[in-house]
């Protein structure tokens, strides 16, 4: 089963996220989460580092699903990428997906037993699907 | 909970079209293609398919932690499942989407149409009908 990341500029909307995420997975899913720039959840920002050990703190061989928030969340998490082991790296994935609703997707999903890819797709459909029904 | 089966629900045959009309058979209205004394449905259809409707009975509605429990089950079958939201006269939705399934905005008291196709198509519309 896969794990995933959850990376935000903010501890709070991080923690939030991965409670949403959490409660889809039912505790099957191992879930990560590298919010803010400081343990005290005080100062916004993404970092590498804080990333880097979300990831080895859910591994597992069947990969680890990356969801950001925006913007420089994206190039921290390509950096996190870089700073992992060859043969975990291609294990990793960055979602394209929306931060909430592919959370809520990508851990139900997983915890169905989907390999990487199949989770990662599903949650990037969610760029697709609009709110409001008729809308879009 | 409160479900009406039916094989070929008319309401369900309007709201998905022609695809509907075709895989139910549908019957009971004036364009019926089938001519008296046909029985309405094939013995051994090869693509069984079987709709119901359900009424939502959660007074919070159909929100996202039944939704989840609602495409965890789903998604134990073979069989495509949709719903359709009568009482908002929503497109009929993917019942294995957590999220086309939280499109369907049901609040308590409204009517689901599920429709089911596929070789599980019964067992899958009795396992939901269990969750509304």
């Amino acid at each position: 089963m896969i794990g995933l990341v959850i990376v935000s500029h903010s501890a709070k909307l991080a923690a939030g996220v991965h409670e949403l995420a959490a409660q889809m997975a039912g505790g099957q899913v191992a879930i990560g989460q590298a919010g803010g720039l400081s343990d005290d959840g005080e100062t916004l920002g993404t970092d590498a580092s804080r990333i880097l050990s979300a990831i080895d703190e859910v591994w597992c061989d069947d990969g680890v699903l990356l969801l950001m928030d925006l913007g420089s969340a994206v190039m921290s998490a390509e950096m996190a990428l870089e700073m992992l082991p060859e043969h975990r790296r291609k294990n990793c994935l960055l979602s394209n997906a929306p931060l909430v609703e592919g959370a809520i997707v990508a851990a139900l999903h997983a915890s169905l037993g989907e390999p990487l890819q199949a989770v990662n797709a599903v949650a990037e459909a969610a760029l697709s699907v609009p709110k409001l029904a008729g809308a879009g | 909970m409160e479900h009406r089966s039916s094989q070929a629900d008319p309401l369900g045959g309007e709201l998905e079209g022609k695809q509907q009309n075709r895989e139910s058979g549908l019957s009971g209205n004036a364009y019926s293609p089938l001519p008296d004394g046909c029985p309405e449905h094939p013995e051994a259809p090869l693509q069984a398919s079987r709709s119901v409707v359900v009424t939502v009975s959660d007074p919070r509605g159909l929100h996202l932690r039944s939704g989840r429990d609602v495409v965890r089950i789903a998604s134990r079958f073979q069989a495509s499942i949709t719903a359709a939201n009568l009482s908002r006269n929503t497109s009929a939705v993917d019942l294995k989407s957590i999220l086309q399934l939280l499109q369907l905005q049901a609040r308590q008291g409204h009517s689901l149409h599920l429709a089911a196709s596929g070789p599980d198509a019964d067992a899958a519309i009795e396992a939901l009908c269990s969750l509304f």
